[in-house]
């Protein structure tokens, strides 16, 4: 009977431990329920070539350069951002497949700043304020390049910071994929245990931010950790 | 006595294994992109088409440039919602896809198996002539038919929607709803755009 205590005991102080360290989410590569092979890059820093064009109407390589910095300073992680260069001509609907490649060991950024970029990927120009692709080896996970495709059409208005979204993208280029905290917080209503601060929600939310969508530009604990697993300094 | 307690030391370390194991599962799906917060109810107003289809083929393949993997899902129209398409069939072409050792995603871009059914909300048509989904988390419902009763379910979970019985044209639900029979998931979307 003490030992059935016991085990009730230490069952409920298991499950409410906090687990802020696990709740970050890694992209996988499982072709299977049952197997996981991690998505990353094979060597850092990664290069970036970006759009010479504008960005929701104000200067878009200072945002790049911006989330680039916010993720370079992750704690007990490697330098994951390298060089910036630009494309030799502002990336539009009509050039972005033959400017842009998905495998060339870089990450492409393109301001689509019509919304038809993204529509061309089958995606809504009204709602989707960036996307990520990321191609990888089938075998092993390894990541071979990305493309960020940041929405100008609809970014820097209906509450929805350019800088933020550009700073999740650029998680998705590591390897990270999307964090459920924030679905329940103190701004949205929805029924659940105790809501988190719309402040504390993490970069790697799918979502614009409640409230103010620039507590999205500084990584929260469970981003930084997911980077510090994958791309450790030492 | 030694035997037992070996044993329920083994029993306490599985279940501990077991318990934290779940801390580590990537249950949940991951989306790329990163949108613009909606209900069901949002998407379906901003949405230029609502259909009820059925898939009947996907296929990936480079793009000319040989730059970007796309799939081209086809589907069998079974009903309109919303919108005056007279077509029987529509093709999505999707970013993304598997050719060859190469795989390019959006992870959770709706996934669109043969013969499924799904209720799709599209969004205006692109350059290239292909409809955009309205949205990514609520662009597609998936419909799955009860093998006891053959009636059609909408599964994927939805919020911010009255949902009606057609029959009775009671309100079953106000916010957030999961389950729904497919006819009064077509009902009720009804029911909010006429209004």
């Amino acid at each position: 009977m003490r030992k059935i205590k016991y085990l009730a005991l230490f069952t409920f102080l298991v499950l409410t431990f906090p687990v802020f360290a696990f709740s970050y989410h890694i992209l996988n590569n499982s072709t299977s329920t049952f197997s996981f092979v991690f998505l990353r890059w094979s060597s850092t820093p990664v290069n970036l070539r970006v759009d010479p064009g504008t960005l929701a109407g104000g200067g878009g390589q200072e945002i790049v350069v911006g989330a680039c910095e916010v993720w370079n300073s992750v704690p007990n992680a490697q330098q994951l951002c390298g060089s910036l260069t630009n494309f030799s001509e502002d990336i539009t609907v009509d050039n972005f497949q033959s400017m842009t490649s998905n495998s060339n060991g870089s990450i492409d950024v393109v301001f689509d700043e019509t919304g038809e970029v993204v529509a061309a990927l089958g995606l809504s120009p009204n709602s989707t304020l960036g996307v990520a692709l990321v191609s990888r080896n089938v075998n092993n996970g390894e990541i071979r390049g990305v493309l960020i495709v940041l929405n100008g059409k609809i970014l820097g208005n209906s509450n929805s910071d350019p800088l933020s979204t550009t700073t999740h993208e650029m998680g998705h280029s590591w390897g990270l994929a999307h964090i459920p905290i924030g679905g329940i917080n103190n701004s949205n209503n929805v029924s659940g245990l105790e809501p988190i601060d719309t402040s504390a929600i993490p970069s790697m939310f799918p979502f614009n931010i409640p409230d103010d969508d620039e507590f999205g530009r500084t990584l929260e604990i469970d981003d930084k950790v997911g980077i510090s697993v994958r791309y450790p300094s030492n | 006595m030694m035997l037992s307690r070996i044993i329920l030391s083994n029993k306490i370390l599985f279940f501990v294994v077991f318990v934290l194991s779940f801390s580590f599962l990537n249950c949940s799906k991951s989306y790329a992109t990163r949108e613009l917060q909606e209900s069901n109810l949002d998407v379906a107003k901003r949405s230029e088409a609502i259909v009820v289809a059925r898939c009947i083929s996907s296929e990936s393949r480079w793009n000319d440039e040989g730059t970007l993997i796309f799939t081209y899902v086809t589907f069998e129209i079974q009903d309109t919602i919303k919108g005056k398409d007279p077509k029987d069939k529509l093709t999505l072409k999707l970013i993304g896809g598997q050719v060859g050792d190469v795989i390019q995603t959006v992870p959770d871009l709706p996934a669109f198996n043969e013969e499924g059914e799904v209720m799709l909300f599209l969004g205006p048509i692109n350059k290239d002539g292909y409809p955009t989904l309205a949205s990514m988390k609520n662009g597609a419902l998936q419909i799955q038919t009860d093998i006891k009763t053959g009636q059609k379910i909408v599964t994927t979970p939805t919020s911010g929607l009255e949902i009606y019985r057609e029959d009775t044209e009671r309100e079953i639900s106000s916010q957030e709803a999961e389950g729904v029979l497919l006819e009064d998931m077509i009902y009720s979307l009804r029911k909010a755009l006429n209004q």
